[in-house]
């Protein structure tokens, strides 16, 4: 369970988040909204440990920074930067020494999944920018994380990583970790989402569930919100 | 084996792997040792025909050396830091389950690394460093210790600098106010000492600059104590600069780890920057070397129209960069070209030198950036037209530059008056060779190639066109005896017909930007 209380984060006299607060239960997907320059990627960052901000961060009740928490956590990044000089199959290996999990085969069936597998012994710089954004996921999932964050996770992905990542979504949600997603690809979380939070100048404008929106599609509801003024 | 060391072994193994993939890098690698070694082997064949110089002198460049470096790193702190981290570094570990200090850790020895491989231009010096000053290859490599650690001391404080300021405009005018009024002091304590001590200007730079105050300037100065401390077995002052080393390390762990233990905040932009500019050079792309406040001041073009807005623009722009016809990759070179002159009392020195940085640094004008961006094709102008006004900008301060260093080394060592116009001329006739060059190799391999390749393609074209002048030169050397600034017109001359051919040969190069694979 990811739980968000009063955050916010400044830049100099500058409010990149003010005092925002949610949560994602466990086997639940949100989703995250919001027009350039809201500060969905900020509050990503402050979740996932990067970044300093007055409020608290919980992931399975650890605090974000520690150690308990950092080990519950998956962070797919906006911008996927891979290394350069390990091969496709070793930043996987990095990743589990990293977390200290024994191999029990997961790395190469979520390379097969995301058709990385034929590719396994590449180096990080050989990839193309799509197949970087493959990897970072598998990197973010390998250990089998709790909490999961997703920062833009489909640019650059065909339609067969697109398909795979819903259906990663989907299998997240069953096996009950908590799912966090920031997407402008509205259509593509359309037929998963659980909660929907709309983030403008720093702030949540607005938070509702599909339930109370009686089939209005993701993109209608954004529209409506961050320019028709719905409160 | 940890994940860390697992890291840094598989990135070695796989960097050598890679090169044995890549014939070109495996023939640049080859050359370059293939040249330190004749560079080494060229240096000990004969024994010094003169006497040699003070050793003094050279702990006195030792120490300008590691103190520019030290400024030059430094200072990037108040604007960014200094990252030692990379992006995939910032995705991967610090999100993961690991304690701050010991990435930290991971991050300086990756830094140590780095900054070794960078200084090995060092060892390319060793021919006329023992011919001058007798000194070993060993010696060389203890020098070439000393400049790595002072890069990654230098980085260590840039870092503990942003750390410190990055979240306070105030406290970073403050620190920055104190750390330029320690620098400026301590130029205007060895300006006093120098200029007004009487007798010779080298022989007071040399004394002040090996007398023991000089040891506590902030890490060039204990790190040249300890440099000067192994090469000349003075085992003191060697205890001494090793205690300085751990004694900065140990605060600065402190400082980093304790006072602001969450420092991943602060190495997260610097990172990013670091990150944005490697990928636009891995894309091709320009990237804007701009200050961090950039001022915008007046609006839009009072002048230029179809080809000479290119031009017009390059103004614009170097305005609001701050770049006053010299950039700061200028001034540098610059004063680190009057030193050697200086140092070495030879403007001919002092020319090779600058020549063979230019090299380097010729491809960094606004000309090269403009063949990564589409806008200069589309323009409806004749291709020549629009390639003449690209170069435009680079002319002034080719000039400017010529004029300040052997302007001032013509007031500092013994030259005449038509050595210092024909050496400043060589200078531009190179540069306008060397932009020559750098054209036609984007003509012919555009941005396709590999970069090792494009770069041994780089060195052997600069040679190839440089022999016509330099053959030239000695021709008329031998026939006139007349004293050395005519050859060097003469090499000037027949340099700059040589670019204007070059030029003139690649006139259609923005036309489309296939032409140079874009």
């Amino acid at each position: 369970m990811l739980v968000v209380k009063n955050v916010t984060k400044k830049y100099g006299k500058i409010k990149a988040n003010d005092n925002i607060s949610f949560t994602v239960s466990d086997g639940e997907i949100a989703v995250l909204l919001g027009p350039n320059g809201a500060g969905k990627s900020t509050i990503i960052k402050c979740i996932s440990g990067l970044l300093r901000f007055e409020g608290e961060i919980k992931l399975n009740g650890y605090a974000n920074k520690t150690l308990e928490a950092k080990r519950l956590l998956g962070y797919v990044p906006e911008m996927p930067a891979v290394y350069d000089m390990l091969t496709v199959r070793e930043h996987l290996e990095f990743m589990l020494r990293s977390y200290k999990i024994k191999d029990d085969g997961y790395a190469d069936s979520l390379l097969e999944r995301f058709e990385l597998f034929d590719k396994k012994d590449k180096l990080g710089k050989e990839l193309s920018k799509g197949m970087q954004q493959k990897l970072s996921i598998c990197c973010a999932l390998v250990h089998k994380p709790r909490v999961v964050i997703f920062d833009e996770p489909m640019v650059g992905l065909d339609p067969h990583a697109i398909k795979e990542l819903k259906e990663v979504f989907r299998k997240l949600k069953n096996d009950g970790a908590s799912v966090l997603i920031s997407t402008h690809m509205l259509d593509s979380v359309e037929s998963c989402w659980d909660k929907a939070y709309i983030m403008k100048g720093g702030c949540f404008c607005a938070q509702t569930t599909p339930d109370a929106e009686n089939g209005k599609t993701l993109e209608e509801l954004f529209f409506e919100i961050t320019e028709g003024g719905r409160e | 084996m940890g994940s860390v060391a697992y890291l840094l072994s598989r990135k070695i193994i796989n960097r050598i792997k890679e090169a044995f993939h890549r014939p070109a890098e495996l023939i640049l690698i080859i050359l370059f040792v293939f040249l330190m070694g004749f560079t080494v082997f060229a240096g000990n064949a004969e024994e010094p025909v003169t006497a040699l110089r003070d050793i003094n002198e050279l702990y006195a460049i030792i120490l300008a050396l590691y103190t520019l470096i030290f400024i030059l790193t430094s200072k990037s702190g108040f604007v960014n830091g200094a990252s030692m981290f990379s992006m995939a570094d910032v995705n991967l570990i610090f999100t993961g389950p690991k304690k701050q200090s010991g990435v930290l850790f991971y991050g300086l020895l990756s830094q140590l690394g780095r900054s070794l491989i960078l200084g090995f231009f060092i060892l390319y010096q060793y021919s006329w460093l023992h011919d001058s000053y007798g000194i070993s290859f060993g010696t060389l490599i203890i020098i070439l210790v000393g400049y790595g650690i002072t890069v990654f001391l230098s980085q260590m404080f840039a870092m503990l600098i942003y750390c410190v300021t990055s979240g306070s405009d105030r406290k970073n005018k403050i620190f920055k106010s104190v750390y330029l009024l320690v620098i400026g002091a301590f130029f205007a304590y060895l300006f006093i000492k120098v200029c007004l001590g009487g007798g010779s200007l080298l022989k007071n730079t040399v004394t002040l600059a090996n007398s023991a105050v000089m040891n506590f300037f902030p890490i060039s100065g204990f790190v040249r104590m300890g440099v000067v401390g192994a090469i000349g077995k003075k085992y003191v002052s060697l205890i001494i600069s090793l205690a300085c080393f751990a004694a900065f390390c140990v605060i600065y762990f402190i400082l980093i780890s304790v006072i602001n233990a969450d420092y991943y905040e602060d190495v997260l932009k610097a990172t990013e920057i670091s990150f944005s500019a490697i990928t636009a050079r891995k894309e091709g792309k320009a990237v804007e070397a701009a200050p961090r406040n950039v001022k915008v001041g007046k609006t839009g073009f009072t002048k230029g129209e179809g080809a000479s807005a290119i031009a017009q623009k390059h103004k614009i722009e170097n305005r609001r960069a701050k770049f006053f016809i010299l950039d700061t990759m200028g001034v540098i070179m610059a004063v680190i070209t009057i030193a050697i002159g200086f140092f070495s009392k030879s403007a001919v020195f002092a020319l090779l030198f600058d020549v063979y940085m230019m090299i380097f640094t010729v491809s960094a004008g606004r000309w090269a950036k403009e063949l990564s961006l589409p806008y200069i094709y589309l323009i409806p102008e004749p291709p020549f037209k629009k390639l003449l006004y690209a170069l435009r900008e680079q002319f002034p301060s080719l000039v400017m530059q010529s004029v300040i260093i052997f302007g001032v080394l013509f007031c500092l060592i013994e030259m005449t008056i038509p050595e210092a116009v024909s050496f400043a001329l060589a200078k531009v006739s190179f540069g306008f060779m060397f932009i020559g060059v750098n054209l036609l190799i984007s003509r012919l391999l555009g941005n396709s190639e590999s970069k090792a390749f494009i770069v041994f393609v780089y060195f052997i074209f600069a040679f190839i066109f440089a022999i016509p002048g330099l053959a030239a030169a000695f021709a008329a050397y031998s026939m006139f005896f007349t004293g050395i600034w005519l050859a060097v017109v003469i090499m000037s001359v027949i340099n700059i017909v040589v670019s204007m051919v070059l030029v003139f040969l690649c006139r259609n190069i923005l036309e489309c930007a296939q032409y140079n694979n874009r």
